[in-house]
C-alpha cells in the first residue's frame, strides 16, 4: 500500500515535471529571467561615461588581453568561448566586433558594479582593471567581422524597417537611426552598432529595459524607447536589424574623440542634478 | 482493497503507472503547443491586446478615410456638412500617410520636396550654408506636433510677418529659412533659391501634400513650438550648462558640434558654431528655442525637461558665437544698430559671452580662435574649481 502510493505519487510528479518542461523548454523562447530585475530603471547614469571610456580606450594596449581573448585566466573562460574567434556572436550573445571602444568599455564597467546583470558577464570581469577592459573595448572596436546573424524570431520585416528608418512618432519612438547612424553602425562612443546584431539579443535587451531589468542606457534613453514598443514590435525590429550588413570595424575605436582635458570631470558630471531622469 | 491480492495490486499500479506516463506525454505536448503557439492568453481568456501603435495606425486611418466621405458626401450634396479636419490618436491634425503619395507628376514632386526636407545639405546642396536639415526642426519630417508641422503651416500662408514687416508667400517663408537656419550665405551659391526655383515648388508640393484636409488660416493645436511661460527666475545661460552636461551633450557633444556617423553624415546637428544656424534664424531666440526643446528634447523624452530647464538650456546653447545675421552684413551696419533694428527679442545678440562679443560672424578663423580660448578655460565653466 504503502509503496503503491508512492509510485502514484511519482507518476503524478512525473506529469507534473513533464508539463512543466513542455512550456519552459519549448523552443523558440528566449525570455531573460525577470528574477534579480532592479527597480533602479530611473537611477541616475553617467550621461558621458561612454566619452570617458572611448578615451581610455584610445590609450589602451590590445596585446596586453590577447591572452584573455583566446584562452582565458585562471579560472576565467575566454571571451572568443561565447563570443566567437571573430567577435561574431552568436544567438543570445552579442556581437561585438566593431561595436565603439568607449561602449563596450562601459559596458564592462556597469557588469561589475552590477549596473549591468547578467550573471556570466559578472563573473568573468570580476577580476579585470579598468586598463583591461579598456583594452578589452579597443580590441572588439577595431575588429571587423561578417554579420553572421539572420533574422529568426519571425518579426515583420516592413515594420522593423519602419522603426528603424522612421520610428513611430504616434508613440514617441525615433527612428532607431536618428541616434545609431545612418546605417545603423553606431555614433561615436555612446550609440553602438545595431545593424548585424543577432535577434535574440536584441530582442532581449529591449525587453530588458522595457522591465527595467537593464537600465544602463545614457539619460534612460532606451528605457523610454523600450517602453513604448509591443513584443511584436521588438521581435519586428530586431529581426530587421538583424538582417543588414555589420559595421565595419576599426573606425570606433575612440580615437577620434578629445583629448583627455577637455572635459568636465566625470565626477561633477555624475553628481550634478539630472533632470530628465526626475521628471519622466 | 480488502481481499487484498498483491499481484493484482501490482498490475493495477503498473496500469496506473503507464495511464500517468501517457498522460504525462498528451501534457508535454499540450503545454508545448500552448507555449509555441501563444495560446495562453487566450486560454485564460485575455487575449493579446492589440498594441497602441496598431490601434494609432488604425485611427490615422479611420481619420483620412473619413474626411474622403465627407468630401464626396459634400461634392454630392451642397447642404451637406463641409468636411472637418481629420484628427490622430491625440486629437492634432492627421496628414495622411506616406503611402498616399499619389503615383504620378505630383507625386514625384511630393518625394523630391521630402528628400530636400530630410536630407538638404544633399538634395538642396547649393543653398545650404550649413549642416542642419529641414527635418532637424521639423521633427518626423514636418509632420509632429509642436515641432512646427508643415501641415499647420502650409495653409496660413500667405501670411504677414513682423520679421519682415509685409505679407509672406510660403515661398518666402522658405526663402527665410534658407537665409537665416540654413545660414545660405555660406552655401555653394552664396545665398536662398532664386525666387520660383525648383526647390520651393518641391518643398511646397510636400507640404501641400502634408497640409491636405486641414483648415485654412485657422491657428491650429500643435502649430509652431509651445509659447513657453515666463519663470521667476528667468533664464541663465551658466544654469543652463549643466542641463547641457547631463541631458543634450552625450548626442550634440560637449561642444556642441554634433556628431556623424562613420558614413561621414551628422547624426546629431551642431547647434552652435560656423556649422549650425545663424544669428537672424528663430531658434537664436531664447523663448523659440526653449519651446522647442520643451515639447522635443531629448530625442524621443518629449516634455521632460521642466520649463526651467529648458529656459537656461535654451539660453546656454544662443550663448556661443554662430554664423552672422546677413540682414547686419548686408546693410553693413554695427551690431547695435541690427539690435535696435532686428533683435528686439530675448537672446544674448550683442552681448559679450565666453570672451567674444555675440552676433559677429562666427567665420572658420574667428570660430577657431574662440574655441583654442574655450579649451584653454577649460571649455567649461563647471571644470572651474
Amino acid at each position: 500500500m504503502r509503496s503503491f502510493m508512492t509510485r502514484g505519487r511519482f507518476a503524478l510528479l512525473t506529469t507534473v515535471i513533464m508539463a512543466g518542461a513542455g512550456l519552459v523548454l519549448s523552443p523558440g523562447q528566449a525570455q531573460e529571467k525577470a528574477s534579480g530585475a532592479r527597480s533602479d530603471a530611473k537611477s541616475l547614469e553617467k550621461p558621458l561615461a561612454a566619452v570617458y571610456y572611448g578615451q581610455a580606450a584610445a590609450q589602451a594596449d590590445t596585446q596586453s588581453v590577447e591572452g584573455l581573448i583566446g584562452q582565458g585566466s585562471g579560472d576565467t573562460w575566454a571571451c572568443a568561448s561565447c563570443h566567437g574567434d571573430r567577435g561574431q556572436g552568436a544567438e543570445n550573445v552579442p556581437r561585438l566586433a566593431g561595436l565603439p571602444a568607449g561602449y563596450i568599455t562601459k559596458q564592462l564597467h556597469d557588469y561589475a558594479n552590477r549596473r549591468r546583470l547578467n550573471d556570466n558577464m559578472q563573473y568573468v570581469v570580476e577580476g579585470l582593471t579598468d586598463d583591461q577592459m579598456a583594452a578589452l573595448g579597443r580590441y572588439y572596436a577595431e575588429m571587423e567581422s561578417p554579420s553572421s546573424a539572420r533574422p529568426g524570431l519571425s518579426g515583420d520585416l516592413d515594420r522593423g524597417r519602419e522603426l528603424a528608418l522612421q520610428g513611430d512618432w504616434s508613440l514617441d519612438v525615433p527612428a532607431c537611426y536618428s541616434c545609431h547612424g545612418s546605417s545603423g553602425w553606431g555614433v561615436g562612443q555612446a550609440f553602438p552598432a545595431l545593424a548585424g546584431q543577432h535577434p535574440s539579443y536584441t530582442y532581449n535587451q529591449l525587453a530588458s529595459w522595457k522591465s527595467g531589468r537593464r537600465a544602463n542606457s545614457p539619460i534612460n534613453l532606451m528605457h523610454n524607447v523600450a517602453m513604448a514598443l509591443s513584443e511584436h514590435d521588438m521581435r519586428s525590429v530586431a529581426d530587421y536589424l538583424a538582417s543588414l550588413p555589420a559595421a565595419p570595424g576599426g573606425r570606433q575605436a575612440g580615437l577620434d574623440t578629445p583629448a583627455p582635458g577637455q572635459l568636465p570631470p566625470v565626477e561633477r558630471a555624475a553628481s550634478s542634478q539630472q533632470g530628465s531622469a526626475d521628471h519622466e | 482493497m480488502n481481499d487484498h491480492n498483491p499481484s493484482r495490486a501490482n498490475r493495477s499500479a503498473r496500469r496506473r503507472f503507464a495511464y500517468a506516463g501517457v498522460g504525462a506525454v498528451v501534457l508535454f505536448v499540450a503545454g508545448t503547443l500552448v507555449a509555441n503557439y501563444k495560446l495562453l492568453p487566450y486560454l485564460t481568456g485575455s487575449p493579446a491586446e492589440t498594441s497602441q501603435a496598431e490601434k494609432n495606425k488604425q485611427i490615422a486611418q479611420q481619420a483620412r478615410q473619413k474626411l474622403g466621405e465627407e468630401r464626396q458626401a459634400w461634392q454630392n450634396d451642397p447642404k451637406a456638412d463641409p468636411p472637418r479636419p481629420p484628427t490622430g490618436p491625440e486629437g492634432y491634425f492627421q496628414p495622411p500617410q506616406e503611402h498616399e503619395i499619389p503615383d504620378d507628376e505630383f507625386g514625384q514632386a511630393i518625394r523630391r520636396g521630402r528628400e530636400i526636407f530630410f536630407n538638404t545639405g544633399t538634395n538642396a546642396r547649393e543653398f545650404a550654408g550649413n549642416e542642419l536639415a529641414c527635418a532637424n526642426c521639423h521633427l518626423d519630417g514636418g509632420r509632429k506636433e509642436n515641432s512646427a508641422p508643415m501641415w499647420a503651416a502650409i495653409n496660413n500662408y500667405p501670411a504677414y510677418r513682423g520679421k519682415n514687416k509685409m505679407i509672406n508667400t510660403m515661398e518666402d517663408r522658405i526663402n527665410g529659412c534658407f537665409t537665416y537656419s540654413m545660414n545660405a550665405q555660406s552655401s555653394p551659391s552664396g545665398g536662398p533659391p532664386p525666387p520660383g526655383h525648383q526647390v520651393y515648388k518641391d518643398l511646397q508640393s510636400y507640404f501641400y501634400w502634408l497640409g491636405d484636409g486641414a483648415p485654412l488660416n485657422e491657428d491650429m493645436p500643435g502649430r509652431g513650438y509651445p509659447t513657453m511661460q515666463k519663470t521667476d527666475q528667468g533664464y541663465d545661460w551658466q544654469r543652463g550648462e549643466e542641463v547641457f552636461v547631463n541631458n543634450c551633450a552625450v548626442c550634440h557633444g560637449l561642444d556642441g558640434q554634433g556628431q556623424k556617423d562613420i558614413n561621414g553624415r551628422y547624426i546629431f546637428p551642431p547647434l552652435w558654431g560656423p556649422h549650425s544656424y545663424n544669428w537672424g534664424a528663430g531658434m537664436h531666440r531664447v523663448n523659440t528655442a526653449a519651446g522647442f526643446i520643451k515639447a522635443n528634447m531629448p530625442l524621443g523624452k518629449p516634455f521632460s525637461l521642466s520649463d526651467q530647464q529648458a529656459w537656461d538650456v535654451a539660453a546656454y546653447i544662443n550663448s556661443f558665437p554662430r554664423p552672422a545675421d546677413p540682414r547686419q552684413t548686408d546693410e553693413g551696419i554695427s551690431l547695435e544698430e541690427s539690435r535696435e533694428k532686428y533683435h528686439q527679442h530675448m537672446g544674448y545678440y550683442n552681448h559679450s559671452l565666453h570672451g567674444v562679443t555675440l552676433g559677429e560672424g562666427a567665420t572658420p578663423e574667428r570660430w577657431e580662435r574662440f574655441v583654442e580660448s574655450w579649451r584653454a578655460a577649460g571649455m567649461s565653466a563647471m571644470n572651474q574649481p
